[in-house]
């Protein structure tokens, strides 16, 4: 069972790393969720994949199995859940704002902000009053 | 005896946050709170300081379960100090906010979220169990994702998904290293580890390999060589007030979690984990350096400053004495203090300038002098001019070194502090000495002088930290002493019941 997990470990961190290092906002997300994934099944197999009893208080058996990994694990995916749903809409709000997901296409210091058309017609819905300070600032610079 | 205090530096930002988080729409109220919220932070740090220097340390089982087994909040005199020093820095950034955030930003939520961040910066410095601390560093990390990000300007997103990246990674590193602990050691107790990792040989290097790990996690949080390429990006995006934040506290997180797992559970091999800390420290304090030299954007060279100075507390732990530590611990405090204050200064000098180029500013001498006395004394201090913070912090690092002694060191920590004075006139001159290349407009309804009030607050700080070296170094050294000599704090902990 262990090489099992192993290798499963190994490809998920293979793949992830590879996606982690595209260009996309979306393949950079779901590397790190595979990578994320990868070190939990690690964790779990830190934590020795044993057959035990559930270990409550009480039912004395001649082999608990520990939970403690099982928690720890529990509360990363909870985290993971949270920083996951995050960059989503980040990479969304993203896409919609500079109108590409790519990482080389939104380089550059004062990049003209948010008057570039949005790709595929996706249209900017809400032009907050942040956009009219930021102009400015970027309309100074040029100067 | 377990005691409920040292979770009050969570508690408090918290259920503010919370608070503030359902009523987003109301300003008056955001802004009314969060600075009562602050302000009664700074007495809470200064009763609990008060308690560990009298009663030793502080130790809160959570649940009522016994320290093994259960979470432990653990406040000793480091922690302390750094609960201190991040409710002052809340505290002036709180008021700077008021000052220079606007109702946009504010209706985002972005005083609950100040207060999440304090929340999770307090946390990691008062747990004592390195699952609980990656969780803090997580609540940290998403409110500081989020308080970037807020005003969604192109570079902002562009930056904040950036460092959402490296971090998630970094944190990808962090439970790989606990998943191995937890496998050498069977526990995440920091004391219980310390004890238990005291006992075993270290078999086929794991143990070092684990040190390694927690130093890369920790590293990208503290900036340090190679880590540190998200810091100055995220500093030109971020608003003044959340910048001073960030360079004050956040990156000190990383720094003290390594203070605290270096000097409390691996040093069973000093001779290679901490001179390759000692090293590291060196690259990040001569290429930080550099980069300022070569920068000519006020936040950015500020920003790689900030990297520069966290070689000089990794080099204090590096060097593994208790003077080294207690300087280390000195130049904690007066670099979040003073840096936190530069930051606010370029604040200022942007919303008067209305931009971060050094060659499109100039002038503000004659336009705003008292900015550009209170900048010029930050700086000094930065620099480690003599009556200044900067120079005690500095002077202690070298006694230290030169009592190993450790000329390389020192010769690399003397040239650095020529530098960082080098480009800290190259902003005195560039910003506030040149001619104005034209007149400014500051922006509408901006307030100079309240907005200075915290740089204010924060000179003055510096000055007296400078002016009264002895009695706080001498704290820092009771508390390098407490870290040195880690079996008050194991017994302290272990033997505390939880009272169930």
């Amino acid at each position: 069972m262990e090489y099992l997990i192993a290798i499963v470990t190994g490809v998920l961190f293979a793949c992830g790393t590879y996606m982690v290092l595209s260009k996309r906002f979306l393949k950079i997300i779901f590397g790190t969720s595979m990578l994320t994934n990868g070190t939990l099944l690690f964790l779990m197999t830190m934590g020795k994949l044993q057959r035990g009893e559930a270990p409550i208080i009480g039912a004395y058996s001649a082999s608990l199995s520990d939970p403690l990994p099982q928690a720890l694990i529990l509360t990363a995916i909870v985290i993971n859940f949270g920083i996951t749903a995050f960059a989503l809409v980040l990479a969304f709000q993203a896409y919609r704002r500079l109108g590409s997901d790519n990482v080389d296409e939104i380089t550059g210091e004062d990049a003209a902000p948010q008057t570039a058309a949005p790709a595929d017609g996706i249209a900017v819905e809400e032009a907050t009053p942040q956009d009219a300070p930021a102009a400015g600032e970027e309309a100074a610079h040029e100067h | 005896m377990s005691t409920n205090l040292p979770v009050l530096p969570v508690l408090i930002p918290m259920i503010t946050g919370i608070i503030l988080l359902l009523y987003r729409s109301y300003g008056p109220l955001q802004r009314g709170f969060s600075l009562l919220s602050s302000i009664s932070m700074l007495f809470v740090s200064l009763a609990l300081f008060y308690l560990t220097c009298t009663r030793g340390i502080l130790v809160f089982c959570a649940g009522g379960w016994d320290a093994p087994f259960g979470v432990t909040f653990v406040l000793d005199r480091l922690a302390c100090i750094m609960v201190l020093t991040s409710s002052i820095l809340s505290f002036t950034g709180t008021l700077f906010s008021l000052e220079t955030i606007d109702s946009e930003k504010e209706t985002h939520g972005f005083y609950a979220l100040w207060q999440f961040l304090i929340m999770g910066i307090n946390g990691t410095f008062v747990t004592g169990d390195m699952f609980n601390l990656f969780v803090f560093f997580e609540i940290m990390l998403i409110a500081s994702y989020t308080i970037l990000v807020i005003g969604s300007s192109r570079a902002q997103l562009r930056e904040t998904f950036k460092y959402l990246a490296i971090n998630v990674v970094s944190a990808v590193i962090f439970l790989i290293a606990l998943g191995c602990l937890y496998a050498v050691a069977g526990t995440l107790n920091m004391a219980d580890l310390a004890q238990k990792l005291r006992m075993l040989p270290d078999e086929n290097g794991m143990i070092a390999l684990i040190a390694l790990l927690l130093f890369v996690a920790f590293g990208v949080k503290g900036a340090i060589f190679p880590f540190y390429v998200w810091l100055p990006q995220v500093h030109t995006v971020a608003a003044a007030s959340v910048s001073s934040i960030f360079s004050g506290l956040l990156i000190k997180v990383g720094v003290y979690a390594l203070l605290r797992v270096f000097t409390l559970i691996f040093v069973g091999d000093v001779a290679f984990t901490h001179t390759f800390i000692a090293v590291v420290a060196v690259c990040t304090m001569v290429l930080g350096v550099f980069g300022a030299v070569s920068q000519m954007n006020y936040k950015r060279i500020l920003a790689y400053h900030s990297i520069s100075q966290v070689g000089y507390m990794i080099a204090g732990l590096g060097l593994f004495t208790p003077a080294s530590i207690a300087g280390a611990i000195y130049f904690i405090v007066h670099h979040a203090i003073v840096k936190s204050c530069l930051f606010l200064t370029a604040g200022v000098a942007e919303k008067i300038t209305g931009t971060k180029e050094l060659q499109k500013m100039g002038g503000l001498m004659a336009q705003a002098p008292l900015l550009s006395w209170l900048f010029f004394i930050a700086a000094l201090s930065l620099a480690g001019v003599p009556p200044l913070s900067g120079f005690f912090g500095k002077l202690t690092l070298i006694k230290a070194a030169a009592a190993i002694p450790s000329y390389f060191m020192i010769a690399f920590a003397m040239a650095v502090g020529v530098l960082t004075l080098f480009s800290m006139i190259k902003i005195f001159l560039y910003a506030y000495w040149h001619q104005a290349p034209q007149v400014y407009a500051p922006e509408e309804g901006f307030r100079c002088f309240y907005a200075l009030i915290p740089c204010i607050i924060l000179v003055l700080l510096t000055v007296l930290m400078g002016i009264f070296a002895q009695p706080i170094l001498s704290l820092c050294d009771d508390a390098a002493a407490q870290l040195i000599n880690p079996e008050e704090y194991i017994s302290t902990v272990m033997h505390t019941v939880g009272g169930r």
